[in-house]
């Protein structure tokens, strides 16, 4: 086998976008906008517990995970159903995927509660016809997979 | 003379007037004395001694410079009661304490601690504590310092009662301590005293420490090494002799150094010096004392200024070292030019001293500025020190073609001695896959909108074969025209060892000419047809045409040019139309309009066929067998493949290779680079 040296590096500006963007990775062909509420778009780090109360023992054992990656909630409007079902397929795919925010705010791998379909918060989702516009407000939490 | 506390007694209480106290011994000129009282009013007297305040308040340190006294008179306040220790030392080293004592004020209904002290083994420790209150004031002593020597508690006088607490102690720890008291009193006490005195003694010094050679080393003498050792006092006086002890493992006795002489001899010398506290010291034997091949033993001792007193400490416990040479390393190969392999192997050859092998070796590989060991270039290979007795090592990676190179070895033998750098240079002509054009642009997807950056690497290999291209091999596809003979030739190369020597076979007034075999090539697409020429004296004036010729409909495109003696590359662009022209090979031909004589000759070299746009000729046969990997870095330093980058074929048609990058952060800059890989 035989190698060339690298090419000298090139320098490309990414562009700057007030958007969000979820990306697929695997199949950039499901990329799509989707609109974030900032206001309640929220990063916290956890250490999720597990309270157990064993039968016989007046004592409670707690479980506590040690803190992991960031986990984040999505406040996201989609303001057309095929948005929406866009959506659920990339949801649906149990891929990675990557969140793309404007400059200020970063971006993260992240999956979506493929397994933990309860994540959609079903108090929060309403939905409802003005002027034949049917918007959909969900809140999804997503647990980052790499540290931003 | 070691410091030796020789009388210790409690003081009485006593209910007022000066106190009188029988030392129950004579002193000795030179001993010291220490009165350590409460309610005191003023120096101790008595005998020869002149007092000093340590400074701690009721702690007064005499020198006793004549002997002879039996008691001595503490002052004491009017109608109060004095209690306290007496202690009488021989061998201290000073009146003044070993740093400062310290005192401070004990706030009310709280402890204190005084500040650490430093002391050492041969030190004695003071601490006092004097409270008026209700309650003893909880004398806390260093750890370490062993069983108070004396105490006292509450005696009252006139204004109430005080607890008082008086600790001393030999044989003090080595790290530092601190006195500590606490206070019952609800009120600030003006005579609420901590204090902490430390009085030092001599003591003869620790044997020295055998630094190098180390313990079990392995060491060459043939260059008479100096003896490091290690001074060690154990009363901070500092060291004005040395004694040094040699003998060959096995030897029933030492021989010692003589500084003065220069020689070893038979009997303990002190050789005099002057070592800091805890400094090193060097000796040198005399040249041919040491001979690689023995096993030696050797050891030292310190003598100690101690005030005076000149202590001698004791032979420390013997070191040993075994006296060999270092191996020495001869690099063989690679040498000259390489052209077969990027990870050419290193072979070396060593030489040991009898009795050692060979336990390891290290290669370092550098380009650039070179010097007779590692380090001044820049390093393209390192091996680290690799435990082998292996004569020869591949250079695993790193390496480039078109390189300059200096590999550098290292051996380790038996007992852990390394040689000298071994060293040789080398040159990489290895044929290596033509660098792509490179872009990188940022855009957004025109299906989803989604921000990305397109990477696009243009391949620009050589159509023609490696023999094609330079003649390395042979003549490959090239054949002559009736006038002329082609043959391969290494009297003139540009690229490798060998050219294509064309030469005319007679003076037939029609076109020579030497051509090669077509190459398959896309329509519509444009390339560029490369030629490297040299002339000699036959040839340089005539003019040459470098001819493209277009396999289907044998349409040409030339460039004329002029031989000359030097190499010059002649440049045809072409565009294979889009229909009816498949390929295209390259011919060189003569004019013979231009008195063609036998014997007319020249060499051609690098010749190529690329996709327009190529820069600079590289070698041929790589097409169809390469790829490109796409690697991003985000802080130029760290680099990772691009997703969907990494070693992406390359068609044989040479087109465009793209790949899209969807993950850099919006707003950043992100660092692209690729790399071409055959086989």
């Amino acid at each position: 086998m035989t190698v060339t040296s690298f090419t000298a590096a090139l320098e490309a500006q990414w562009p700057t976008s007030l958007r969000w963007w979820l990306k697929d990775p695997v199949n950039p062909a499901a990329n799509m906008e989707v609109s974030m509420q900032p206001g309640l778009f929220k990063v916290s780090s956890t250490d999720p517990q597990q309270i157990v109360f064993p039968i016989g023992s007046p004592q409670a054992i707690i479980m506590r995970d040690t803190i992991k990656m960031p986990v984040l909630s999505l406040p996201m409007r989609f303001l057309t159903d095929s948005e929406f079902q866009a959506f659920e397929q990339l949801r649906a795919t149990g891929h990675i995927l990557l969140l793309q925010a404007p400059k200020e705010i970063g971006q993260w791998y992240i999956v979506l509660g493929d397994t933990k379909q309860d994540q959609i918060n079903l108090a929060t989702v309403r939905g409802w016809s003005t002027e034949g516009l049917l918007v959909r407000d969900i809140t999804i939490s997503a647990q980052s997979t790499v540290a931003p | 003379m070691t410091a030796v506390l020789r009388h210790s007694q409690t003081i009485a209480t006593t209910t007022g007037g000066d106190l009188v106290v029988g030392l129950g011994l004579t002193t000795n000129p030179g001993d010291t004395i220490v009165v350590a009282v409460v309610e005191d009013a003023g120096s101790p007297s008595g005998g020869g001694v002149t007092w000093a305040s340590s400074g701690c308040p009721g702690v007064y340190v005499g020198a006793d410079a004549t002997g002879g006294a039996t008691q001595i008179t503490v002052p004491t306040y009017a109608g109060e009661p004095a209690a306290g220790l007496v202690m009488v030392f021989s061998g201290l080293s000073t009146l003044s304490p070993v740093g400062a004592a310290t005192q401070i004020a004990v706030p009310p209904n709280a402890s204190a601690t005084t500040s650490a002290l430093g002391f050492t083994g041969a030190d004695y420790v003071l601490g006092i504590a004097a409270f008026f209150g209700s309650v003893a004031p909880g004398l806390s002593v260093p750890t370490g310092i062993g069983i108070p020597l004396s105490s006292l508690d509450d005696f009252s006088d006139n204004d109430g009662t005080y607890y008082a607490q008086i600790a001393a102690a030999g044989a003090a720890p080595t790290t530092p301590g601190s006195l500590s008291a606490s206070s019952t009193n609800s009120t600030s006490q003006a005579n609420a005293y901590l204090g902490l005195l430390v009085l030092q003694g001599y003591s003869a010094p620790a044997p020295p420490s055998l630094v190098s050679p180390a313990n079990a080393s392995y060491e060459d003498v043939s260059t008479d090494p100096a003896f490091t050792l290690g001074y060690q006092s154990t009363d901070g006086t500092a060291q004005i002799a040395y004694a040094f002890g040699l003998k060959t493992s096995g030897a029933s006795s030492y021989s010692y150094f003589n500084a003065s002489t220069n020689a070893m001899q038979s009997s303990v010398v002190w050789n005099s010096d002057s070592v800091a506290v805890s400094g090193t010291w060097q000796v040198t034997l005399p040249s041919g004392t040491l001979a690689d091949g023995n096993v030696y033993n050797w050891t030292a001792a310190s003598q100690s200024a101690s005030g005076g007193a000149n202590l001698q400490g004791a032979f420390a416990s013997a070191s040993t070292f075994t006296a060999q040479a270092p191996p020495t390393v001869s690099v063989t190969a690679p040498t000259g030019t390489i052209s077969g392999t990027l990870t050419p192997a290193v072979d070396w050859t060593g030489a040991f001293p009898s009795g050692a092998t060979q336990t390891g070796y290290e290669v370092i590989v550098e380009s650039g500025a070179f010097s007779t060991t590692p380090g001044s270039g820049t390093q393209a290979y390192s091996s680290g020190v690799v435990a082998s007795s292996a004569s020869s090592a591949s250079i695993a990676s790193g390496l480039v073609t078109a390189t300059t190179y200096r590999a550098f070895v290292q051996l380790t033998e038996s007992g852990g001695q390394t040689s000298s750098w071994g060293y040789t240079a080398f040159t990489l002509g290895v044929d290596v896959p033509a660098q792509p054009l490179f872009t990188a642009d940022p855009t957004a997807d025109p299906t989803t909108g989604a921000p990305m950056v397109i990477l696009t690497a243009q391949p620009e290999d050589n159509f023609l074969t490696a023999v094609d291209a330079s003649f390395e091999t042979g003549v490959g596809t090239w054949t002559a025209g009736p006038n002329w003979t082609v043959a391969q030739d290494s009297t003139h190369a540009l690229d490798g060892s060998y050219a294509l020597l064309c030469k005319r076979a007679n003076t037939t007034a029609t076109n020579g000419y030497a051509q090669n075999a077509v190459y398959t090539l896309e329509p519509g697409a444009s390339y560029v047809a490369e030629a490297a020429v040299l002339g000699d004296a036959s040839s340089t004036g005539l003019p040459y045409t470098v001819v493209v010729q277009l396999a289907g409909t044998h349409r040409t495109v030339t460039a004329t040019f002029t031989m000359s003696e030097g190499w010059q590359v002649v440049s045809v662009p072409f565009t294979v139309a889009a229909t009816g022209e498949t390929g295209a090979n390259l011919l060189v031909t003569d004019d013979p309009q231009s008195a063609p004589a036998s014997g007319q000759q020249f060499w051609l070299d690098e010749c190529g066929i690329f996709p327009a746009g190529a820069t600079s000729w590289a070698a041929g046969g790589f097409v169809g067998t390469t790829s490109v990997n796409f690697t991003f870095s985000d802080d130029g330093v760290n680099w990772y493949p691009v997703r969907n980058g990494t070693n992406v074929p390359i068609a044989s048609t040479q087109a465009p290779v793209v790949v899209n990058d969807y993950e850099g952060a919006l707003g950043f800059i992100r660092q692209y680079r690729c790399q071409v890989v055959s086989g």
